[in-house]
């Protein structure tokens, strides 16, 4: 079983806190064109492995004609084996979205959605340079669930603004909606963005972190209340309605990747495409993959299992990691998880390693020193 | 003999010494052009990358004049202060030196100070003024300081840019001319002095000396007269740009021996080489004891790495005499070793040996220098490491190392080092006009205040105006503590630190910010307190890490992520376990960092 991750980099205007590659530009044809193309020099990459979940990406692709989607997805299916009931997840914003557009989707087999909303908060919104406002959004999830019963919400708290009040604004309104699946992101200062930038110049004033924790434990603890599962240090979903597609990229399964600055991971390699339309699209008319890869070392391959599983619900199982990699991860790292478990950052049950709620949120500090 | 002549050449540092013994090499022709890169006798890795010259090195040359073949060994010097130790071992083995100095700097600390070396031991001097080429140059001016300087004549002085290639015919010709040769008597029983060795991997231990008495030959036997140790003479030879192998070595002459010798104790610089069977028992005299200025613990970074470090130490003491250590046992850092460092760049310089050339990770500890105590029983103690200061109540008085400096700078900024002499509880001994706008200030200083950070501040308050030189004088009574440092109420030694009781109290709380500062967030507070005796001076608190976390984690994150969760690891291997507190490797060097 694998995974495809499609990404498609354009976007109405730049959201100041995003480094995602994108661009303002509209040669839509030529790029989708490009995508299908190297949908095809790549076709036997996963060897007839069967593709259990297909993620367009961005980028934004509600922005795009549902006819390039469609060109697509036609093209996935000249060429990969596609299981029957194969999540297919589609980012939209909210300005995007009409009943129309979500009749189409559907129609082309998409079956889960995942909504940039962000906050409902009008002045954040405004500050971050999103191009929707709080009603959009709320009109736009209510034409959402009358066609789509597997839809997610992204949020992010944290962000310049946002308060303790405005966060739980926010969470009232998800209460209200209910959404089966939600991802709430701290806010990340990239490099290459506006806030990035306007923070080295001090023009941007952020929640102390005190404010960020306790923004934390609030989200943390309504969102348990509300019958959600955090599967994912970010992640919360009802019950059946974990994301097959992000799950995979913590159970370290093999994806593919196209479209500009897409990644692909064959369990020995990772490969990352250029970053740049033209770049891509110029290489991949001469028939050459816009790539770089690496291979990863046995070091590189259990750290990044490490890694990845301790973000999760399922944790990491040390019996898994002994059988995989001939290694006994708990005698190398006894002091370190005694240390840990005896400040209640994890626990070890059924010889599994699971972060709790103190530990998630210095969750790179642990991993960091589980890894080897 | 009459044919040979044996020369270093002294100067400030940067002045062109090696740059000008390129000029040389080049101009006998002694190098294969192939091989010709700027400095080339600066053959480590670190000296080229620093542009400096570490270690002295010595080569042969052959010159032809009128039909008569001269042989010029040469030996090209250090000019920093922590080596003038190299420079004196350097001298002994010629009779002659080239005193070079900048066109554009003037006479300067090491000038006189290399100067008066050489002088001690009667060699000739060739004054040379480099670096005319440049449009700073000030050839009257200069040429005059030197006239004061050794009182040659105007004509003495050898116009020269080592960098542009003028004037080398004429240093060559001078050379022959005016240094005299080595007198020696080659049917005497042998006398040879070691003045350098060099650790071969391939070959053990390449022991260079210089030939006084006697004949010394491949095959022979011989013996160190100071250690008593035998050794056959395996082979033999000249020290061209390649080593040359001869069948033997006569009186006046210099070059290399090897003769399987392992272990780097057994070659002693300065030791004289006789023949076993027909001894000399004559030492030659000539070389002065290294005198460390600096002590510091290193420690391996991993604690199994004992051995390893020591085996290491040994084989860098081999091309580096002037380098001491005893084994030394730290309460938070388990075994390494206490070492004796001629200056701060000197112990820079030997941990990034380890490092490259070792490939050792070390902690380095709070360089210190060596107190004498005189406890109430009577004992008199060295004092090595803040670590072996006694309990107050034990302890009658201290006393501290003086040195005597010597700082040559433009009359401008005068008052600017005074002040900061005085800060560091100088005397000023003597103020001498060297021109109408150049002083030499004279000082009697604690050692413990100059060699962390004065050179530094010295550069500054006299925009590179300044140069400094120093030697030790002797010990004083001085009111001086120990500051210890505690991290969440645990002892750590290897923090501790020893100054003057007056500045006590504001080292102390400098100290503890500046440690707050590089101290990491970890899972604990952790409490930093200094104290003396009993009594605590300072506090500050590094708060518990309270986030550290990425909030996404899919496909195109997972490398980036890794990545940077592997290098932050790696950074952090330098840390070493106190208690429960994780301390970095800079934090040792605390000390160095605070602003006085
Ligand atoms: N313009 C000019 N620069 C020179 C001359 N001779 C040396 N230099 C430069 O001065 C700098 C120092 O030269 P070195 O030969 O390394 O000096 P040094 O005296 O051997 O220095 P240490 O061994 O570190 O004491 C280098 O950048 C040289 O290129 C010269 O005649 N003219
Ligand atoms: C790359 S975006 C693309 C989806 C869509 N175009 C949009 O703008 O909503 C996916 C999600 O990543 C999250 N995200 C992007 N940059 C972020 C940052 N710097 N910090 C936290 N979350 C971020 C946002 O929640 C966003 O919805
Ligand atoms: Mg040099």
């Amino acid at each position: 079983m694998a995974g495809i991750y499609i990404h498609i980099p354009f976007c109405k205007q730049a959201c100041y806190y995003c480094n995602f590659h994108f661009s303002t530009t509209k040669n839509y044809k030529i790029l989708i064109k490009s995508i299908q193309d190297e949908i095809y020099l790549k076709k036997k990459f996963l060897n007839k492995e069967k593709i259990e979940s297909i993620y367009f990406g961005g980028g934004t692709p509600s922005l795009i004609k549902s006819e390039y989607i469609k060109q697509i997805i036609k093209t996935l299916k000249a060429h990969f084996k596609i299981k029957n009931n194969c999540e297919i997840t589609f980012e939209a914003n909210p300005d995007d979205i009409n009943n129309q557009k979500l009749k189409i989707w559907k129609k082309l087999g998409i079956n889960r959605l995942s909504i940039g909303i962000q906050t409902f908060d009008n002045a954040i919104l405004k500050s971050m340079n999103r191009s929707h406002n709080s009603l959009l959004a709320k009109k736009a999830l209510k034409k959402i669930k009358t066609q789509f019963n597997n839809y997610s919400i992204d949020l992010i708290y944290g962000a310049p603004k946002s308060t303790i009040k405005t966060l739980k604004k926010d969470l009232k309104i998800i209460k209200d909606i209910n959404p089966p699946h939600v991802s709430i992101y701290n806010m990340t200062i990239e490099k290459n963005t506006v806030f990035y930038n306007l923070k080295k110049l001090g023009k941007l004033k952020f929640p102390n972190i005190s404010s960020v924790l306790k923004q934390y434990q609030i989200i943390h603890k309504s969102m348990i209340e509300l019958k959600y599962i955090n599967y994912e240090i970010s992640n919360f979903s009802k019950n059946n309605f974990i994301s097959i597609h992000n799950s995979n990229y913590w159970k370290s399964k093999k994806y593919i990747g196209f479209g500009p600055s897409a990644h692909s991971y064959d369990l020995k390699y990772r490969y990352w495409n250029v970053s740049n339309n033209q770049k891509y699209i110029n290489e991949i008319n001469k028939k050459k993959l816009p790539e770089k890869k690496e291979k990863l070392s046995k070091n590189n391959i259990i750290n990044e299992h490490i890694m990845t599983r301790l973000r999760t619900i399922w944790g990491l199982n040390l019996k898994e990691i002994k059988e995989k990699f001939q290694i006994d991860l708990y005698s190398i790292k006894k002091n370190e998880l005694n240390l840990f478990k005896k400040e209640k950052h994890i626990e070890i049950k059924n010889n599994t390693i699971i972060l709790n709620k103190k530990g998630k949120i210095i969750s790179d500090y642990i991993t960091e020193k589980i890894m080897l | 003999m009459e044919n040979i002549r044996n020369f270093c050449i002294i100067a400030h540092i940067d002045h062109g010494k090696s740059t000008l013994a390129d000029r040389l090499l080049e101009f006998t022709g002694s190098v294969d052009k192939r091989y010709m890169t700027d400095q080339l006798l600066d053959d480590m890795d670190l000296e080229k990358e620093r542009g400096i010259t570490i270690k002295s090195h010595a080569i042969q040359m052959s010159h032809k004049i009128d039909n008569t073949s001269y042989v010029l060994n040469l030996i090209d010097t250090p000019g920093h202060v922590d080596f003038s130790y190299e420079v004196s071992r350097s001298i002994a083995s010629c009779e002659g030196a080239l005193l070079i100095v900048d066109a554009s700097q003037g006479i300067q600390a090491q000038t006189i100070s290399n100067l008066y070396l050489a002088l001690e031991q009667g060699l000739e001097i060739i004054p040379i003024l480099n670096k005319i080429d440049l449009p700073g140059a000030m050839i009257d001016e200069v040429s005059d300081q030197i006239i004061d300087l050794i009182g040659c004549k105007s004509d003495d002085i050898l116009n020269v840019s080592a960098k542009e290639g003028i004037g080398i015919e004429k240093v060559i010709e001078t050379i022959i001319k005016k240094i005299p040769f080595p007198k020696g008597d080659h049917t005497k029983s042998l006398q040879a002095m070691i003045f350098d060795s060099v650790f071969n991997s391939f070959r053990g231990i390449e022991v260079l000396f210089r030939v006084f008495n006697g004949e010394i030959s491949k095959g022979d036997k011989v013996k160190f007269i100071n250690t008593g140790k035998e050794y056959n003479v395996e082979e033999i030879g000249i020290l061209k740009f390649k080593k040359e192998p001869k069948s033997k070595i006569e009186a006046g002459n210099v070059g290399y021996l090897i003769s399987g010798i392992k272990n780097a104790k057994e070659v002693k610089v300065g030791d004289t080489i006789t023949h076993s069977d027909n001894p000399s028992n004559l030492l030659i005299k000539g070389f002065e004891d290294v005198k460390p200025m600096v002590f510091a613990g290193i420690y391996p970074v991993e604690t199994s790495d004992y051995e390893e470090l020591r085996s290491s130490l040994e084989k860098l003491q081999l091309n580096d005499a002037s380098l001491i250590w005893d084994p030394e046992t730290s309460a938070a850092l388990g075994f390494g070793f206490r070492c004796g460092f001629l200056g701060m760049l000197h112990m820079d310089i030997i941990q990034e040996r380890l490092e490259r050339e070792f490939n050792m990770s070390v902690i380095t500890t709070v360089p210190s220098v060596e107190f004498k105590c005189t406890k109430s029983n009577g004992d008199l103690l060295s004092i090595y490491a803040p670590s072996e200061m006694p309990e107050l109540n034990e302890i009658s008085y201290i006393e501290e190392p003086i040195i005597t400096a010597q700082i040559i700078t433009k009359s401008d900024y005068i008052g600017g080092i005074i002040k900061l002499c005085i800060d560091r509880r100088g005397i000023i001994t003597n103020q001498l006009y060297l021109s109408k706008d150049r002083v030499e200030l004279s000082f009697t200083l604690p050692l413990s205040e100059i060699v962390f950070d004065f050179y530094d501040k010295l550069k500054s308050i006299s925009r590179g105006y300044a140069s400094l030189d120093y030697e030790l004088s002797g010990f004083t009574k001085s009111k001086m503590v120990k500051i210890d440092i505690m991290l969440n109420g645990e002892r750590v030694d290897a923090l501790s630190s020893i100054v003057h009781r007056e500045k006590a109290y504001d080292w102390g709380k400098k100290l503890c910010i500046k440690l707050k500062e590089l101290l990491p967030r970890q899972m604990f507070e952790i409490a930093i307190q200094s104290s003396i005796g009993t009594k605590i001076i300072s506090r500050e608190t590094v708060r518990a890490l309270r986030k550290n976390v990425t909030a996404k984690c899919y496909g195109g994150d997972i490398t980036r992520k890794r990545k940077l969760l592997e290098k932050q690891k790696k950074g952090k291997k330098r840390m070493r376990q106190v208690g429960n507190v994780e301390i970095p490797q800079e934090a040792f060097m605390a000390v160095l960092k605070i602003e006085q």
